[in-house]
């Protein structure tokens, strides 16, 4: 039962994805510095909810998207980037 | 295509349609306020179908106060300026995203796309399960 739970993907992310790490310091995955980035990107939540929503809008067609500074979309705004 | 401000994004928006491209924009319901004569005279007017994800601050779980505020007229805003919104609650309610920006060609307006915390916080831990689907 542990041995399920350690490799369920939920609790694989958070600790071992470059995404899942936090603050700020040295990344052994990327080799980088931490940059500051809003907290919900930082704990690397609903991640895959922003490539989601940037693959719907390209799917329809969408070729412009600007956008404004947004702490809760900021996610989306990265992925746009 | 950053902008500083929304109205700012809403003209870009305009002209990127005008010159054949299928424009969106990403903002903060806090600045609805803000945009609403645009909105009217600028997207309304032309029939510009503009697809706006918006983030829903001031629902339950914000943890800034100054926003509630305006959260409680956002709703009210788009009802007055008779935009179809959507409200993403749920990570399950972004299924609907791809019949929304449909809905937004076909019908030549803007459609608002309110996300709020919840969506946000769920869709953190019920995101695998929503892709396995």
């Amino acid at each position: 039962m542990w041995i399920v739970w350690a490799f369920s993907l939920e609790n694989w992310r958070h600790p071992f994805w470059h995404s899942g790490c936090t603050g700020a310091g040295f990344c052994v995955q990327s080799g980088e510095r931490w940059r500051v980035r809003p907290a919900r990107v930082q704990r690397g939540m609903g991640e895959e909810m922003d490539h989601q929503i940037v693959r719907d809008l390209k799917a329809a067609g969408i070729d412009y998207i600007t956008s404004v500074p947004c702490k809760q979309l900021a996610g989306v705004i990265e992925v746009l980037d | 295509m950053p902008s500083n401000k929304e109205d700012e994004g809403m003209g870009l928006c305009a002209g990127a349609f005008m010159g054949g491209m299928k424009p969106a924009i990403v903002m903060q319901n806090t600045a609805l306020g803000v945009v609403v004569n645009t909105l009217a005279t600028l997207i309304q007017f032309y029939q510009i179908p503009l697809p706006m994800l918006i983030s829903y601050r001031g629902e339950v779980g914000e943890p800034v106060a100054c926003q509630v505020e305006m959260a409680l007229h956002t709703k009210a805003i788009l009802n007055l300026l008779h935009i179809p919104t959507y409200h993403f609650h749920k990570p399950e309610d972004a299924a609907e995203l791809p019949g929304i920006l449909e809905y937004a060609r076909m019908a030549s307006k803007p459609v608002v796309i309110l996300c709020d915390a919840s969506f946000w916080r769920a869709s953190a831990r019920s995101v695998t399960t929503y892709f396995r689907r």
